[in-house]
């Protein structure tokens, strides 16, 4: 074989050498690409799972926040409700006791007949005795006198006085039952059963 | 003859030298390739994930908002208390 004939042998090995390791490359090249881009796609998803756990986690704190800022205002309502309740019974009180010092819009007088009447129609006796404010005593006595005749029961002025607004507290005879009328039971039994109508009545059920 | 099989062998040896040095390359490139795929992930797995929280000034108002209904129905309470006590007395000591 010529020199010749060698170097196109030499140059043709040579050749096929340098394309195997120019594809060697290339694979490599496009293998490292392949894991890079199999990368990026994890980093992806471990950034997509971070930021779902982060808007869940954040949502469930807003919804947290909610309910305490919920349950706050509800307080705050609430309390503004109950202040109303306890300065109403304080103005319904003032009146009260300018009732039973005679000074208020309804007669007092009438207030304790009324009363009295009431108080025998539950007891149920012919005998009855009343318990009054010292300063009732009288005013008592007088329209005791009056409700015996029209209603045949002998009514008695018990010894003891009350400490009240005013009003009477009755009881039959022997003390097995027992009548109360004062301001103050009348007042506390008509708040437990309407103070939701005393707040629509003010704020027209706002 | 002795020369030429000296030059062919030599080209066979440098053909397997340029072979072998792309293989060692493919093996770095490879390597390199790992290593920066590691980084990413682990910088995906360090990195801080912000949510804004655009609801709080809702949540805020909430209270607010009792804060001044809370006003209005006191205010309330100062217009009307005289047009219904007489009505509220009455039904106390009378009855509703």
């Amino acid at each position: 074989m010529s020199e010749e004939g060698a170097e196109v042998i030499v140059n043709a090995i040579l050749s096929m050498a340098k394309r195997r390791a120019e594809e060697i490359i290339e694979e490599a090249k496009k293998e490292a690409e392949r894991i890079i881009e199999e990368a990026r796609r994890e980093a992806e998803r471990i950034m997509m799972a971070k930021r779902e756990k982060a808007e869940r986690e954040a949502a469930e704190e807003a919804m947290r926040r909610k309910s305490v800022a919920e349950i706050e205002a509800k307080k705050i309502l609430m309390e503004a409700k109950k202040s109303i309740l306890r300065e109403i019974e304080a103005r319904i009180e003032e009146e009260l006791a300018k009732i039973s010092d005679g000074k208020g819009k309804i007669n007092y007088e009438e207030v304790l007949e009324r009363y009295i009447k009431e108080g025998i129609n539950v007891l149920g006796s012919k005998v009855v005795y009343v318990a009054s404010r010292e300063k009732d005593k009288e005013m008592i006595k007088k329209i005791s006198e009056r409700i015996s005749k029209e209603m045949n029961v002998e009514i008695r002025l018990d010894d003891r006085s009350i400490q009240s607004l005013g009003g009477v507290i009755m009881r039959n005879e022997d003390d097995s039952i027992r009548f109360y009328g004062t301001f103050e039971g009348r007042l506390r039994d008509y708040f437990d059963r309407n103070q939701r109508r005393i707040l629509d009545m003010i704020l027209g059920g706002s | 003859m002795p020369r030429l099989v000296e030059v062919l062998m030599d080209a066979e040896k440098k053909s397997s030298n340029m072979v072998e040095e792309a293989k060692r390359r493919a093996e770095e490139i490879i390597e390199e390739a790992k290593k920066e795929a590691e980084r990413i992930i682990e910088e995906a797995r360090r990195a801080q994930v912000k949510i804004d929280h655009s609801t709080n000034s809702d949540i805020d108002s909430i209270v607010e908002e009792a804060k001044k209904e809370a006003e209005r129905i006191k205010k309330m309470l100062d217009m009307r208390i005289n047009d219904v006590l007489d009505i509220l007395v009455r039904e106390v000591i009378f009855g509703e």
